[in-house]
């Protein structure tokens, strides 16, 4: 089951831009380790489920995985053969708004090159181009 | 121990953003100088050096601008909105007797008891808020984590610090802690496909309502 919003104020948004970048949820937050948008797109919530799998294969119950995104943007879509106009199209799918920098998935309780390793599956699935980051300490 | 770094700072004259983009492109980093109720001094440094020590975890440097040093304590480092690369650095003038209050990093040692029994360590607190003398700032506060069992937690009050080092953090934080992570599965929910609308309900009984009337 993807993700999804539990409950909605309106069920159709307008699509929106997706400028600049990300200037929240772009830090390691939770883990040790992960993995940074450096492209924006719509990020399907299919999508981060299979990422979510992905991880879980390959962990095999070790560390910990963060979902820091999370998908929050209906898109409608009108069905195939249909001429254009009578209204907007049904919600098709919900979607995550990612800028560059921000931070997709964190990792925990594993070492660096476990880390590097499971990310890199992760972002072979994803559309963008991606990152790995490790987190920043104190002032520095 | 942060024992002084020594680092070569010249003094900036141009100012402002462009003039900073400028410079950065040239491989130095715009900085600042402040505090002891002197003038702020703008200054520039080579990148390459700062980032190799800040990654070594510095906390006091000895600049050297011309014939003139000065110790002082990093208090700001700014990034670019991917966190690579230094955009910008402030220092604060210190005395090596003075006592200051800064945040130094947690860094946790050794494999716990734990894992072995099926726990993942998870580090909930990655830093600590300290004052000390600046001669004896640690770069990092290495913690020993290869006591700790299942399900048990290691506390602020649990980490002893050697010297004159006093740790304002609320000691009753939990720094470290190992338990099993179990896997959240989720199940569809009946009629779920779609996620339920507020005030949808209303509308309709209100519209049912008027409806009504209207007969």
């Amino acid at each position: 089951m993807p993700l999804m919003p539990k409950r909605v104020k309106f069920r159709k948004s307008m699509r929106g831009k997706m400028r600049g970048n990300a200037t929240r949820g772009n830090t390691v937050a939770f883990g040790e380790y992960g993995l940074m948008a450096l492209e924006h797109c719509w990020l399907p919530g299919r999508t981060l489920e299979a990422c979510r799998v992905a991880v879980a294969h390959f962990l095999r119950r070790e560390g910990r995985l963060f979902i820091r995104v999370h998908p929050n943007k209906p898109i409608s879509a009108k069905p195939l053969e249909v001429r254009m106009g009578s209204g907007k199209g049904e919600p098709e799918y919900w979607a995550a708004v990612i800028k560059p920098g921000t931070i997709l998935f964190e990792i925990a309780g594993i070492d660096e090159a476990t880390a590097k390793r499971c990310l890199a599956r992760v972002a072979h699935k994803l559309p963008i181009k991606c990152r790995f980051v490790t987190r920043k300490h104190a002032a520095v | 121990m942060s024992t002084p770094v020594s680092i070569k700072a010249e003094k900036r004259q141009a100012l402002g953003s462009r003039a900073n983009a400028r410079l950065r492109k040239t491989g130095l980093v715009p900085a600042v100088i402040y505090g002891h109720k002197q003038e702020v001094q703008p200054l520039q440094l080579n990148k390459k050096e700062l980032v190799s020590h800040l990654n070594h975890g510095s906390h006091v440097f000895n600049l050297q601008i011309g014939d003139k040093t000065e110790s002082v304590l990093l208090k700001e480092v700014q990034y670019d909105p991917f966190g690579q690369e230094v955009l910008h650095v402030d220092f604060a003038r210190v005395d090596l007797n003075e006592r200051v209050t800064l945040t130094v990093a947690i860094e946790l040692k050794g494999d716990p008891k734990g894992e072995k029994e099926g726990g993942v360590l998870q580090q909930i607190l990655n830093e600590l808020e300290i004052e000390c003398v600046v001669t004896e700032i640690p770069d990092v506060i290495a913690v020993d984590v290869s006591n700790l069992g299942k399900d048990e937690q290691l506390h602020v009050s649990d980490i002893k610090l050697g010297g004159s080092i006093r740790v304002l953090t609320d000691p009753d934080l939990v720094v470290a802690k190992v338990e099993e992570v179990l896997e959240q599965i989720e199940t569809p929910v009946e009629g779920a496909s779609e996620p339920e609308v507020i005030g949808a309900e209303k509308k309709e009984d209100a519209e049912a309502a008027s409806a009504e009337t209207q007969k």
